[in-house]
């Protein structure tokens, strides 16, 4: 949605216009998705548009969005992320335990710290040491996870009696003009993450790292130190992730964020990132992000049970992904 | 003339190719007899791979017949030339490394299956008779991916003459052959040429042209130039054949003075596949290194750039010793590599233009890590018009681009670098003439403009146009080194050849 905002100006900028259309042809499945599951969810239940459903599909999406920018950045790279539900299981444990005994300022902090340091370890594993994304992520699911447990012995902490609980309810349930803060908080994200990748060197050399990271390393530049950023940056994305998920729930539970790998991984690729790297937009994982939200919201407003909701997201993400092949196909 | 002359095995009679705009092949004529062998040899790009895949279906013909046993034959398909008995070995890229050798052979061949169960026993003798015939010293148990590079290209030819194929085509089998596998291979021909197998040679060793061919074709400019016998032919008639009169309007003059101080110097280089390499660069010169594909000229680049580990030796930039372990070090102190393998290496295909350009160079368009977008936008652009590459915009995918576009994307990427030292690996393989000569008016500028240029060719004839210097390569070494006589294209082809 960032990256590629068309000037609507009258002046009918010709240049933006043309970026325009190329960038609706390249993410035409997913917003025809997007549209075509908003159509049904309006069609099936009346509430779907109102300002109260609204804003909960705008806080029901906030973790996976928040969490998928990190997933984004390290497909982008070409590797993957198993361990992001187990990240944010870290952080939303430790702010919730820490609160207990310091400010709750630097509760965040030192979670984000703990959760970034995990993604670096994770990075430095995958780019010095040179072993398979899927493998390190994979043993940092479990690590991670088990770190949870440990710390909480296995029973949710409960933030509210403690110190800084007026902040994080205030976090997890306030709203500014209708907007609830956790909806700006994944807006900023979303945007500052879209920004990165346009702006900045980082952006530039994680595509190209994506695309061919021997033309990269043929280029001067220090490819393993490179392909450890965007692991050090999901780790981040999910400590934020974790502290909005405490906030939310009012507890820090170590079982949090069970299964949200393969809702981030299925949000990237369903807004049509390669998986070999090098090809992907924000706005396409954000389109992504929305399209399983909206199924959950509309089959929750349904009372469908969770079961056949995890069917229909698998079926979901396969065949978007199946169109988007066909589309390739058919282009070349 | 004979009067009852036998039909050709097989007839080619004026078979043109055109790639958009290079003609490829010109009229080619070709006559080939029952159970002989047909050296065909020429410079790279002379037509003889193109001539082949038009043989083998790879490649449509654009005009021209093509007669096997006197029958005329539109070959649209591999599947086709198979069918009528015309293979091709390939270097072991049809092999799969999990299997073993009788495996390998065997695969995708009838009669060993019956219900969907493979007849292991059925399956080992027939590879063993295969074996014991050719007498290879191969072990059909052995998997693939222990089995030296040589071994391996036995195996896929033992594969494909399971086919019983009537006409069978070499394509440089022997360039990755050590002495003796060359002598294993050449008896394998002669047995073949017992059982009466047609065969096709193509070779850039001379000697194995001359034990091996009953006749030798030579090529040069797509165009068939002679076809002699095999008998007292002297190496040095062939090589002039081969490279015929010079055509130097492709290459701008070298006009200006090199300055004597040496800004690259290397002493006693060796890496695993490089030994004791000796050499320097002048400031401001084109240097050649000239030398077969696997003569260790790509591996010598990919040393001093930091891609190889050095084992022994010195390089000093400057006069002044430095040590290069990646090319991080290299781009540091000055040096740039084009890679042989523009897709592989060089160019991330799926970005675009400008993001490729950008790469070599963050410095002057971006502060603190943010970039600069009209600075950016402006440096491609106007590195894009100065090389004149052809593309709808800067935004243009990289790997939509023509090859010739490409490896100008990639030397606007070195340029932007503001290297000092830049080895360009193969530039204008692949391309086609028009690219190239533009290719070598760039060459030219950055000398002009105090770049120094290591510039590696297979083709002798560039190498002669636009260098001051020529180092030839062979086995890893240096050869010798060419420069008074730049034009005595004799002397470097010895030097190339194993004389």
């Amino acid at each position: 949605m960032v990256e590629h905002i068309p000037s609507f100006s009258a002046k009918g900028n010709k240049a933006s216009s043309r970026m325009f259309r190329s960038y609706l042809r390249m993410q035409l499945v997913p917003i025809a998705v997007l549209a075509f599951i908003i159509l049904v969810a309006s069609l099936i239940s009346p509430v779907f548009f109102s300002k109260a459903n609204m804003q909960n599909l705008f806080v029901q999406v906030t973790l996976n969005m928040v969490v998928s920018m990190g997933m984004l950045l390290v497909i982008l790279t070409g590797g993957i992320d198993l361990s992001v539900g187990s990240t944010v299981a870290i952080s939303g444990v430790f702010v919730a335990g820490f609160m207990r005994n310091i400010p709750v300022g630097i509760a965040i902090l030192l979670a984000l710290i703990i959760s970034t340091s995990f993604g670096a370890i994770t990075g430095f594993i995958v780019s010095k040491v040179k072993i398979a994304p899927f493998i390190v992520t994979l043993g940092m699911m479990s690590f991670a996870r088990g770190i949870a447990y440990w710390y909480t012995q296995s029973t949710p902490i409960i933030w509210t009696p403690f110190a800084g609980a007026n902040f994080m309810y205030a976090l997890g349930s306030n709203t500014l003009c209708g907007i609830p803060y956790l909806a700006l908080i994944w807006i900023s994200i979303c945007i500052l993450t879209a920004l990165m990748l346009k702006y900045t060197v980082a952006g530039r050399i994680i595509y190209a790292i994506g695309g061919n990271a021997q033309a990269v390393r043929l280029s001067g530049i220090d490819v393993s130190k490179w392909q450890a950023v965007p692991y050090i940056l999901s780790g981040f994305l999910c400590g934020i992730g974790g502290i909005l998920l405490t906030a939310r729930l009012g507890v820090g539970a170590p079982t949090s964020g069970t299964g949200l790998e393969l809702d981030a991984i299925a949000a990237v690729v369903i807004g049509g990132t390669s998986f070999n790297g090098g090809v992907g937009t924000v706005s396409g994982a954000m389109i992504g992000v929305f399209i399983l939200g909206i199924i959950n919201n509309i089959l929750d407003l349904m009372n469908v049970a969770a079961y056949p909701q995890m069917m229909l997201k698998g079926i979901i993400v396969v065949s978007a992904v199946i169109l988007a092949t066909i589309r390739d196909r058919y282009k070349s | 003339m004979r009067e009852h002359e036998v039909t050709p095995i097989l007839e080619l009679r004026n078979i043109d190719k055109h790639f958009s705009n290079v003609h490829a092949l010109k009229s080619v004529s070709l006559q080939i007899r029952h159970g002989e062998t047909m050296a065909l040899i020429g410079e790279n790009g002379a037509g003889k791979s193109t001539l082949m895949k038009i043989l083998t279906g790879v490649y449509e013909k654009g005009s021209g017949d093509i007669f096997i046993e006197g029958k005329k034959h539109n070959i649209t398909s591999p599947s086709y030339a198979k069918k009528i008995g015309i293979s091709q070995v390939y270097q072991q890229a049809e092999l799969i490394p999990e299997l073993t050798v009788a495996e390998n052979i065997l695969i995708g061949e009838m009669g060993f299956s019956s219900k969907g169960f493979i007849n292991w026993k059925e399956l080992k003798k027939t590879a063993c008779k295969f074996i014991e015939k050719y007498q290879l010293s191969i072990d059909p148990d052995e998997k693939i991916k222990n089995m030296s590079v040589a071994n391996r290209q036995l195996v896929s030819i033992v594969k494909v003459l399971l086919r019983n194929p009537k006409i069978l085509i070499f394509d440089e089998p022997t360039a990755v052959f050590s002495n003796l596998e060359v002598n294993l291979l050449m008896n394998i021909i002669n047995q073949l040429k017992k059982d009466q197998i047609t065969i096709i040679y193509i070779s850039h060793r001379l000697e194995e042209v001359f034990r091996i061919a009953d006749r030798i074709a030579i090529m040069r400019d797509g165009y068939v130039v002679s076809v002699i016998d095999n008998i007292n032919v002297k190496k040095e008639d062939l090589i002039q054949q081969m490279l015929g009169r010079k055509s130097s309007a492709m290459f701008p003059e070298k006009e200006t003075p090199v300055s004597e101080e040496k800004i690259l110097e290397v002493k006693n280089l060796s890496s695993e596949k490089i030994k004791n390499i000796s050499f320097f660069l002048k400031q401001g010169e084109i240097l050649g290194i000239a030398g077969l594909v696997g003569s260790g000229r790509t591996e010598l680049a990919r040393a001093i750039y930091g891609l190889d580990r050095i084992k022994r030796g010195n390089i000093y930039i400057n006069g002044k010793e430095v040590k290069i372990k990646s090319p991080i070090d290299a781009v540091k102190h000055g040096l740039f590599l084009a890679p042989e393998d523009r897709r592989g290496e060089g160019l991330v295909l799926v970005r675009s233009i400008k993001d490729n350009i950008i790469l070599s160079n963050f410095k002057n368009i971006s502060r603190c890590g943010v970039l600069y977008t009209k600075k950016e936008n402006s440096a491609t652009q106007d590195l894009m018009n100065e090389l004149s590459i052809k593309a709808d915009s800067i935004h243009m995918m990289a790997g939509k681009l023509s090859g010739g576009n490409q490896q100008k994307v990639i030397i606007a990427k070195a340029l932007l670098a503001r290297p000092n030292i830049l080895i360009f690996d193969e530039p204008t393989q692949g391309i086609d003439v028009g690219a190239k000569s533009e290719i070598y008016a760039l060459l030219m500028k950055m000398k002009k403009e105090g770049i120094s240029i290591i510039f590696i060719s297979s083709e002798i004839e560039e190498l002669q146009g636009i260098c001051t210097r020529i180092i030839v390569m062979r086995n890893g070494a240096i050869m010798g080194e060419v420069d008074s006589e730049l034009e005595n294209s004799e002397k470097i082809l010895n030097l190339m050849y194993r004389s």
